[in-house]
């Protein structure tokens, strides 16, 4: 497909699930009284998620393409693991510190919301960072850092773990760690943008502009090289970027799955692989299936909030197994 | 008396701690095509990945029309050095013009392709004969449709030097012939090859000149017949080599 017809398409469906978000919700717009204070929430509400999609789905681009694996996503180098754990210990630091001062944590709520980013940034820091160590450690072979990456999330969904049966002695403190961890846009509002969008618009535009090198990167290391890629360089650049889209997806939306995954995968074939229209694509592409799942949080009828990660797990995983199974012709 | 491309001296061929071949000197005119052979792991591979930049440079010097390795960066050297690999490790469906585009990297680094680079990458998709192919997933390619892919790569590429990593490996003696004969455009288009053989009838097809490698050494470039009549090739391999008639392949229609 050729680009320009792409990005209209995409454009299109971005727009329809803006709409729609706006439009559609628990509570009626019918009542004039109430209409323009629910359109400005649904609004703050659709645009954290516009973010965190775009987020997450350049992240995903940008780790297949150093991996050169299409099953590879943010999840791999750690990021979303350490991301989450230092949210998670934000909640429970803070949750205790609430509990010694006697504060009703619920009362607290725009403190923890603050805080919270910054505890996701400080992980999934601390997880670059060892994973970057690994990387030098392990003479900068590709599959050590996968390894490293693999294990590194592992350990901190496993202290993500620990940390959440901690927190069960507090029951607000419990359930609110719980709803992070599952992801979730309930209660965001323009702070998150203001802290997330800078990072998010300025890692795009850098996968951009580093998507001619990623695009030789797909022939291997060695074969990069010889064709004049700065590997170490690209490497160092775009798993850093890739670490911070993923740490401000998480601080905004908590642990939302599969859109890293599915959503390169589903464009790849219509951007014949090309970096330079996959990575615009998938920004666009990752924010309306954040949006319309987040839409589908709210519709969806159920006894209490549905979390957004459940909703992009349940949507994602069937569509990533159609993908699986017709691009398995592709790839053999 | 035609120019020196590739000037080594004094290599040390080292993978780790182990030390494969010691005071590689050796060079190479210009617009001429030579073949490295030696029994495995005599670190052929390695030389020509030293001599790319891929592996470390340990002990000695290389350089290219004059530049030095240690003085260029990855971009400048790809742009003296073209690699053919003997498998290219791309997964993903990537058209063949796209990968052939890849070719100008080494010029155009981030930037956008220009109308040079276009006409450069036209001419060698008819070159090659693959125009055909420009729109296929090089994924989906046959192994001889791949290593034709990879030579017109290089063929694109500025670089007046390539080097081959075991380019008739693997190949029935349709594509061998097809191979030799895209090396013989290659060198019309006065590129230098520097290319690791196994098959000694490829090598006097393929090759003009032979460097030895083994027993941590390199004897040449020289003529093949030489380096058999005074016993080196013998005695790398450690095998006895005798001459006989044997069957040959022509092409029944222009490959």
């Amino acid at each position: 497909m050729k680009p320009l017809y792409l990005f209209s398409l995409l454009a299109v469906c971005l727009l329809l699930s803006f709409l729609s978000s706006l439009a559609f919700g628990s509570t009626s717009l019918a009542d004039e009284r109430f209409r323009d204070s629910i359109l400005h929430l649904r609004l703050q509400r659709t645009v954290v998620a516009a973010c965190a999609g775009a987020a997450l789905a350049v992240a995903g681009v940008l780790t297949q393409a150093l991996f050169r694996n299409p099953l590879a996503g943010p999840s791999v180098i750690g990021v979303n693991a350490g991301a989450a754990l230092g949210g998670q210990l934000v909640l429970l630091c803070f949750g205790g510190l609430a509990s010694v001062l006697s504060i009703n944590v619920s009362e607290s709520l725009y403190v923890m919301e603050l805080l919270v980013p910054i505890g996701c940034c400080l992980g999934a820091g601390l997880s670059l960072f060892i994973l970057l160590v690994g990387v030098r450690a392990a003479s900068h072979a590709m599959v050590t850092i996968l390894l490293i990456g693999v294990m590194l999330s592992s350990l901190f969904a496993s202290l993500g773990a620990l940390v959440t049966s901690l927190a069960q002695e507090e029951w607000e403190l419990g359930r609110t760690i719980i709803y992070f961890s599952m992801g979730g846009l309930e209660g965001k509002a323009w702070h998150h943008v203001y802290f997330a969008a800078p990072f998010v618009l300025v890692g795009i535009i850098a996968a951009f502009l580093w998507s001619p090198a990623l695009n030789v990167m797909l022939a291997g290391e060695d074969e990069a090289r010889s064709l004049g890629v700065p590997v170490k360089k690209v490497r160092f650049w775009c798993l850093s970027w890739a670490a911070i889209l993923s740490a401000m997806a998480v601080s905004i939306g908590g642990g939302v799955l599969f859109v890293g995954l599915i959503i390169p995968n589903v464009l790849r074939a219509w951007c014949r692989s090309d970096h330079r229209v996959l990575v615009p694509s998938a920004a666009i592409a990752g924010a309306a299936f954040v949006i319309l799942c987040d839409v589908c949080t709210r519709i969806v009828p159920s006894v209490g909030i549905i979390p957004l990660g459940v909703i992009t797990g349940l949507i994602g995983a069937p569509i990533f197994i159609v993908i699986l199974i017709k691009q398995s012709r592709v790839y053999n | 008396m035609s120019d020196t491309l590739l000037d080594v001296n004094k290599l040390c061929l080292q993978i780790g701690e182990k030390i494969l071949a010691e005071n590689i000197s050796f060079s190479l005119e210009a617009n001429s095509r030579t073949a490295i052979i030696g029994p495995n792991g005599a670190g052929k591979t390695t030389l020509l990945k030293t001599i790319l930049g891929i592996q470390e440079l340990h002990a000695g010097s290389i350089s290219v029309a004059g530049h030095s390795i240690e003085h260029s960066s990855e971009q400048e050297w790809a742009q003296r050095v073209a690699y053919v690999p003997q498998q290219s490790q791309l997964q993903f469906p990537v058209p063949v013009a796209d990968v052939i585009a890849w070719s100008r990297y080494a010029l155009r680094g981030l930037g956008n392709l220009q109308q040079a680079d276009k006409e450069a990458i036209e001419s060698v998709l008819e070159l090659f004969e693959l125009q055909d192919l420009r729109d296929k997933p090089f994924n989906q390619l046959s192994g001889g449709e791949q290593r034709r892919v990879l030579l017109a790569r290089s063929a694109a590429s500025v670089a007046p030097l390539i080097l081959l990593d075991e380019p008739t490996a693997h190949l029935d003696m349709h594509y061998i012939l097809i191979l030799q004969n895209a090396l013989l455009r290659l060198q019309e288009q006065g590129k230098t090859l520097l290319m690791v053989l196994h098959d000694m009838r490829d090598v006097s097809a393929c090759a003009e000149s032979v460097l030895v490698l083994g027993n941590k050494q390199l004897f040449g470039p020289d003529n093949l017949d030489e380096l058999v009549n005074s016993g080196v090739v013998q005695d790398v391999y450690g095998v006895s080599i005798n001459m006989r008639e044997q069957y040959t392949f022509e092409p029944t229609e222009s490959p």
